[in-house]
């Protein structure tokens, strides 16, 4: 039990660390070209179901619940690595600069603004059933 | 854009006791929506469901994706991932 326990604080630890210096980490990983931005290509979505990264750009548009683009999010934590995938970390939104956050993606909420509780925002409905 | 994450693909794998766990993200146009909760279960079934809106519906045609990630936990703790199980997409072009 206290290996799980450890595993969840570094997991959670982990992903702390890439929102703080994201996207400062994604210009020293690569100094050579500034980072991109820009949408999905329908491209990435392969069709066995595997998403192909290396077509998406380092930062893509981020949507609010209306479906207005509110800002960017990082690749890296919008598609984690499938160890990160069961995170509930939220992760930040950066205006066009993408440096200055405007706010979070929270896992079952969507876009809150910077400044703005959470909880202040409703939750969406999910609804789980057996034997699809 | 309403998903049923049910689908699935990848290596099976047996466990004697456990969670499976899911989540989902939402794109449309390739724009990044929302991302559910990742949700558990420990059901003795063959299989559940999740479902979700998890992106908005404009008027026209718009491409709509979802990416889930499962997981499988060695017991009740959600903390203990033992194993990546599949990734999945839906149909893309939708005008309801």
């Amino acid at each position: 039990m206290e290996d799980r326990k450890i595993y969840r604080w570094a997991a959670a630890l982990g992903v702390a660390a890439a929102i703080a210096i994201t996207p400062l980490s994604l210009a020293a990983a690569d100094s050579s070209r500034p980072p991109t931005k820009g949408r999905v290509p329908a491209a990435a979505f392969q069709a066995n179901g595997n998403l192909d990264k290396s077509k998406v750009p380092d930062f893509i548009p981020a949507l609010d619940r209306a479906g207005n683009q509110v800002g960017y999010v990082s690749r890296d934590l919008a598609m984690p690595d499938p160890s990160e995938a069961g995170s509930e970390v939220p992760i930040p939104v950066y205006a066009d600069d993408l440096t200055t956050i405007v706010g979070s993606m929270m896992p079952g909420r969507g876009f809150v603004p910077r400044g703005a509780r959470a909880s202040d925002v409703p939750s969406f409905v999910v609804r789980t059933s057996e034997n699809p | 854009m309403q998903t049923h994450a049910s689908g699935c693909s990848g290596t099976a794998r047996n466990v004697k006791s456990g969670y499976l766990g899911g989540k989902v993200t939402g794109y449309r146009d390739g724009a990044y929506c929302e991302v559910t909760n990742a949700l558990y279960s420990n059901t003795a079934t063959w299989g559940w469901q999740v479902s979700s809106n998890v992106c908005s519906n404009p008027s026209g045609t718009q491409e709509f994706y979802t990416v889930g990630y499962g997981a499988i936990y060695s017991d009740g703790s959600r903390g203990g991932t033992v194993g990546y199980v599949w990734s999945w997409r839906t149909s893309p072009s939708q005008n309801y």
